[in-house]
């Protein structure tokens, strides 16, 4: 919306407003410069109208940049993931972030003793034990 | 931000202008809101104009009116605003929102 517009609209108020005057019974001079009196600052309230069409507009390009740094820093990190092994070969077996990497499984502990060996060392132990106490 | 008193304020045009934009059977130009609001409010209440047209312009962008030029009762160019479905979600709220301020300062005022 152009400054035109915006002047065009907010003389339109003021053109009624000075005509309910005329016929409420004033001069048109009186009429309009009691209009232009209550509506104020004209030029105040044009740069208000202008700061809240900036501001959405701002509010806009701010929204669509944000966006497009957003999906241009998307697509360059999958496109770069995508082309890491063809640029750099040996970049296929480096792990990458927010990738689930298969490890192998932890070594499982080897067979224990028998019933029978863990039996025998537990007697050797008490055995040596009942010597001392004989000995003593 | 604004203060606490700027957007009550604030508010309470948001809720007068959507309210009469909502209860009118036709696009109305800016002159013709404040003219109804100081109408129906029994000379009361009395938009500003320098806090209406901004306030327009503002809902305009927001969505909650829409606008487009037209030609007035005399024959002249003058931009009119119209209710739009955003704007009655929004004129819904308002008004709640008013009605619980005017309950609490009733509260208040009388407390039981």
């Amino acid at each position: 919306m152009g400054d035109d517009d915006l002047h065009t609209e907010v003389q339109f108020h003021i053109d009624m407003r000075t005509e309910r005057h005329v016929n409420a019974g004033m001069t048109p001079e009186d009429a309009e410069a009691l209009a232009r009196r209550q509506f104020g600052d004209v030029e105040a309230v044009m740069n208000a109208m202008r700061r809240a069409r900036l501001r959405s507009s701002r509010i806009a390009v701010i929204a669509l940049a944000s966006a497009s740094i957003i999906a241009a820093v998307i697509w360059t990190y999958s496109s770069s993931l995508a082309n890491a092994p063809v640029v750099f070969p040996g970049i296929a077996d480096v792990p990458r972030p927010m990738q689930f990497v298969k490890r192998p499984p932890p070594p499982r502990p080897g067979p224990g003793p028998t019933w029978e060996e863990f039996v025998a060392k537990v007697n050797t132990f008490g055995d040596g034990k009942r010597e001392k106490s004989r000995r003593r | 931000m604004g203060t606490p008193k700027r957007d009550h304020l604030q508010g309470s045009l948001d809720l007068l202008v959507l309210r009469t934009l909502a209860s009118s059977r036709e696009p109305l130009h800016g002159y013709a809101i404040t003219d109804h609001i100081h109408r129906l409010s029994k000379d009361a209440l009395r938009v500003e104009e320098g806090s209406l047209y901004p306030a327009l312009h503002r809902m305009d962008e927001a969505g909650w009116i829409r606008s487009e030029w037209g030609v007035s009762e005399n024959n002249r160019r003058a931009r009119y605003y119209a209710i739009s479905a955003a704007g009655r979600r929004r004129l819904t709220r308002l008004e709640q929102e008013w009605a619980d301020h005017i309950k609490a300062v009733k509260r208040v005022l009388r407390p039981a």
